[in-house]
């Protein structure tokens, strides 16, 4: 029998299961490690519901119109009752509402941050990693400036300095958050490009490409997708703060940042105002730790702390 | 045979010295010698062994020989042309003629790859096989190697020491080449592995008239495997020889300490007997 024929002589299905059955068996272990800490399962099922609420808010929310800026005086500071079970702000707005569609706020703006953050923080990592010598200086030196200055701060001084809306609260954070990743990356391909794999496709001909997309990069998404998903609760924490002192989403916007700071006046008469924004931004960061610290578990058992 | 095979690979006074950084500002504070004017001559078809100590520069004349490293000095002529001032895209095709089997087979094995994209990489950078070709192309190799076609979609970490290595040693024979370095293959495995691993090395050198560039610090498998041995020691060679006259009567004093240090050689001991 040639190998040939051993090759072809299958179904399209039957071989396509065949070459898959590897990459299925890695996913199968990996999700028994996840599933053996009861806490990712819980993180995992926070982020899953409230990425849920989120995608699917605006069908089902009571009070569309409240989330677009409707003011209804009347209602004003009504307590929780069926018809608003979060009750309803200084505008009588519900903020049941404000709050479910506010998930699509700070997720969004939560995944457009790192996303750009990751993008930049890989791109310019890896060509320090990779080529070394001077590029590497310049490219690192200024990660360390960046790094030296509190995220926080920075992220308020550049959002404020571009005006408040909520693209430029994207653009402020993505611009302090790409460093922590260029530091990672940058450190990971360094090493990686000494494994003897990466020497022996260098051995083999390979083309600087093919050695840094086939070989550098893919082994070194573990510790980007745990660290984007650690990082994705404080992008949004640091969104709301950027709300919260103004420089951030701007009313109308339903931002929980922006609502906690509103309401701020208003306690502890009308408690409900800040207490359900607050409760939906602890939920949202504490979920994305969780996960976070699962997919460690399950992706880069060494770092585990 | 008549007349002696012609040389396949020459290597003339080969050197590669590394920077020693230290002190303030991380200044050169000296060199270190890993490679110090090395030369030998290998003969098509032959195995020539180079043996020393660790840390005595085999490992860094085999990345000077694969161009991972540019060497300080010294002259590489391979197939007739001098490797260090061939142009890139000439060396890279040569590249296809020269190639190497590591030491760590855990290590020398992307681990996100499967076993056909492993051993199928050499042959996607320089020949045009794609898809089913090559894929009948690599179950060839696996079976040349002792693995069979139920390996190809495996991933590194399902196989044993000793599978791995034959993986390497597929992606190393994968484009046909003339020169193949073995860079302590064996010294990774256990005993019953190593023995298994030098049979095959064996036959493939037969089946496909490789030549071995075999690096070791174990006199013993040397012994089974080369018909010539060079000695290194702190990156000069200091005794180069017929095989068995290095064991029979070795001239430099570094040759008769390692020989002392060698385990007593069974007589019936032969990792090719079955
Ligand atoms: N990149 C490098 N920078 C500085 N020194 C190096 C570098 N690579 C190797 N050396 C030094 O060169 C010397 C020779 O190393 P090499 O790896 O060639 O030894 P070896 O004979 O292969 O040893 P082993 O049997 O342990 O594999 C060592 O002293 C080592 O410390
Ligand atoms: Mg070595």
């Amino acid at each position: 029998m040639t190998a040939t024929s051993a090759v072809t002589s299958m179904g399209p299905l039957a071989h396509w299961r065949e070459r898959n059955q590897s990459r299925f068996e890695n996913w199968r272990r990996g999700f028994y490690r996840f599933r053996q800490s009861t806490l990712s399962l819980v993180g995992l099922g926070i982020t899953l519901f409230i990425f849920l609420v989120a995608v699917t808010g605006p069908l089902w929310v009571p009070y569309p119109e409240d989330a677009a800026g409707a003011v209804h005086v009347k209602e004003r500071f009504q307590p929780p009752t069926l018809a608003h079970p979060f009750g309803t702000d200084e505008l009588g707005r519900d903020i049941f509402t404000l709050v479910v569609i506010g998930a699509r706020v700070s997720l969004a703006v939560g995944v457009i941050v790192l996303l750009s953050a990751v993008t930049i923080g890989v791109l310019l990592g890896a060509i320090a990693g990779f080529f070394g010598g001077l590029v590497n200086e310049v490219i690192m030196r200024l990660t360390d400036i960046f790094l030296t200055v509190p995220s926080l701060i920075l992220a308020i001084a550049v959002a404020a300095a571009l005006g408040p809306s909520v693209l430029n609260m994207m653009l402020a954070i993505s611009l302090v958050w790409w460093p922590g990743y260029c530091r990672l990356v940058q450190a990971e391909v360094a090493s990686r490009k000494q494994d003897l794999y990466v020497q022996a496709a260098r051995a083999a001909g390979a083309s600087q490409r093919r050695i840094i997309f086939t070989h550098i990069l893919p082994n070194i998404t573990s510790p980007i997708i745990v660290k984007a998903s650690l990082d994705m609760g404080f992008a949004i924490l640091t969104a709301a703060a950027l709300g919260f002192v103004g420089v951030g989403a701007r009313p109308p916007t339903p931002e929980w940042g922006l609502m906690f700071s509103a309401a701020r006046s208003y306690v502890p008469q009308y408690w409900w105002y800040p207490i359900f924004p607050g409760l939906a931004l602890f939920l949202t960061v504490f979920g994305f730790n969780l996960l976070g610290d699962g997919l460690r578990d399950v992706l880069d058992p060494r770092a585990k702390r | 045979m008549s007349a002696p095979m012609p040389f396949l690979l020459q290597v003339e006074n080969l050197g590669k010295y590394y920077p020693l950084r230290g002190g303030f500002f991380n200044r050169p504070i000296g060199v270190i010698k890993a490679v110090d004017g090395v030369s030998f001559a290998i003969r098509e078809g032959s195995s020539f062994g180079l043996v020393g100590e660790s840390g005595s520069g085999k490992s860094t004349i085999a990345r000077c020989l694969l161009r991972l490293e540019e060497p300080s000095f010294g002259r590489i002529i391979f197939e007739g042309a001098d490797l260090l001032k061939l142009p890139a895209e000439e060396l890279r095709r040569r590249r296809a003629d020269m190639q190497i089997v590591f030491q760590d087979p855990f290590a020398s094995l992307n681990p996100r790859l499967t076993v056909r994209d492993i051993i199928g990489e050499p042959l996607v950078i320089h020949t045009p096989l794609r898809g089913e070709a090559l894929s009948a192309r690599v179950v060839e190799l696996l079976e040349m190697v002792g693995l069979g076609r139920q390996y190809l979609y495996r991933f590194p970490h399902e196989f044993s020491g000793g599978q791995r290595q034959r993986i390497g040693i597929a992606r190393a024979i994968a484009l046909n080449p003339k020169l193949i370095i073995l860079d302590e293959p064996t010294s990774a495995l256990d005993v019953s592995v190593q023995a298994q691993i030098l049979n095959l090395l064996d036959e493939l050198q037969r089946r496909l008239r490789l030549t071995y560039l075999f690096i070791s610090h174990d006199l013993g498998v040397i012994r089974y495997i080369c018909d010539r041995v060079a000695l290194i020691y702190r990156g000069k060679i200091v005794e180069e020889d017929e095989t068995e006259r290095i064991f029979t009567a070795p001239t430099a004093e570094y040759t008769r300490t390692l020989l002392a240090a060698m385990p007593i050689p069974d007589p019936d001991y032969s990792p090719y007997r079955s």
